[in-house]
């Protein structure tokens, strides 16, 4: 036989893609054609084997003991998890706007007094390392870009005065976590400056958390 | 480490714990889930250190969203899902990192993938195969661990990596051409 069944059909007829007819002549043709029997049979083989694949890899050992130190740091750098509100009906262009507004006087004005007071670790409150205040940096930003993604996916559906006003609401938050990330770098262990850094970001994901409900 | 086998009843009442603040409640649910969590990691990055530091995102990150999880689908799917969504993100934001899984002298990592499966006449074709997937290029490996490892749909991985379902058809046939290439060499 000269016309061999092409690599893509081949691999619609494993996926079960092709439709009744096509894939009766693409099976029958398989049969009687060494070349295309034997593509299909290793191409079967292939899948078969990904799919028994096991399901777990083991983890290294020191993990469990990196995430639980991130979570207790997030107990004092950030809040405990908290049950996501449903959309509520008192959230409004109006209302997010004017609470963007707040939001960044709250933020400034504690970003002022923290960084003037440069308190030290308080007792009783955990240690925190660069390592664990960035690890958990790292979350928050992690949180930050799926949720600016998702407003992404949704643009034009806000008007675009209240998108304005929540921009430079963002745009101040941002400031004030580079300020306290700033400050966090020359000072690691200091919990008042990773309770900042971790409230700015909790401010700017609950803002963007809004904008989201707003916008769905 | 052989994750202990959990009935939904236990996920259920350790989620609820854990949602509470109980970090042991937490614990207990990253012992029963952390293989296949760690698994889906280093399979999508093929990179050993990569997935180390993605599982620990994805579990950071289902502590703090555990309040969100509505019971509608299992715990495991909930969890499975989010670490596909944190290592997509992760991904977008690193598309031009060129990670392997296996060089030729990481002893680390070969013994790693030997402790994939049980003992069996098969371990080496799996270990092979688990070879190639690390091998092929990052686009390309996602979609082919998201389709015939993690047995999503084409729309599925379109929606998840922002394509068209064709594109994912294209990459899923190129990926296991690709494959099939390494694995007869």
């Amino acid at each position: 036989m000269t016309d061999h069944l092409s690599w893509e059909t081949l691999n619609d007829l494993v996926d079960g893609v092709l439709d009744v007819n096509a894939a009766e002549a693409a099976s029958r043709h398989a049969r009687g054609c060494v070349t295309c029997g034997a593509a299909l049979d290793e191409l079967r083989a292939t899948v078969a084997t990904a799919r028994a694949l096991p399901g777990t890899v083991p983890p290294p050992d020191e993990l469990w003991g990196d995430i639980r130190s991130t979570i207790e740091a997030g107990k004092v750098a950030y809040l405990p998890p908290r049950t996501a509100a449903p959309r509520g009906w008192w959230i409004t262009p109006g209302r997010l706007a004017a609470a963007a507004v707040v939001l960044v006087a709250l933020t400034t004005t504690l970003t002022g007094i923290v960084m003037s007071t440069r308190t030290g670790p308080r007792n009783g409150t955990v240690s925190l390392t660069t390592v664990a205040w960035q690890s958990s940096e790292r979350a928050f930003q992690a949180s930050v870009v799926e949720l600016r993604e998702q407003l992404d996916g949704m643009q034009g559906q806000l008007a675009p005065a209240t998108v304005a006003k929540v921009e430079r609401a963002l745009a101040t938050i941002d400031l004030a976590i580079a300020e306290a990330r700033e400050a966090l770098l020359r000072d690691p262990a200091n919990a008042a400056l990773t309770e900042l850094l971790a409230s700015n970001y909790r401010q700017k994901i609950g803002l963007l958390r809004r904008m989201t409900q707003l916008a769905s | 480490m052989s994750e202990p086998q959990a009935t939904g009843d236990d996920l259920s009442s350790l989620v609820t714990s854990a949602t509470r603040g109980d970090v042991q409640a937490f614990e207990q649910l990253y012992a029963r889930t952390a293989g296949r969590v760690f698994a889906i990691c280093l399979r999508m990055t093929g990179d050993r250190q990569r997935a180390r530091e993605l599982a620990h995102d994805a579990f950071v990150r289902a502590w703090e969203r555990l309040g969100t999880f509505r019971g509608d689908s299992a715990f495991e799917t909930w969890l499975h899902r989010l670490t596909v969504n944190v290592v997509l993100t992760a991904a977008r934001g690193e598309r031009r990192r060129n990670a392997r899984l296996v060089s030729s002298d990481d002893a680390d990592d070969a013994s790693s993938l030997a402790a994939f499966g049980k003992p069996g006449p098969d371990v080496a074709t799996r270990v092979d195969l688990e070879r190639a997937i690390a091998a092929l290029p990052p686009r390309a490996r996602q979609v082919f661990v998201l389709h015939d490892v993690e047995g999503f749909r084409h729309e599925e991985i379109a929606d998840r990596l922002d394509l068209r379902p064709g594109s994912v058809r294209a990459q899923l046939h190129r990926a296991r051409q690709l494959i099939m290439r390494m694995l007869s060499r």
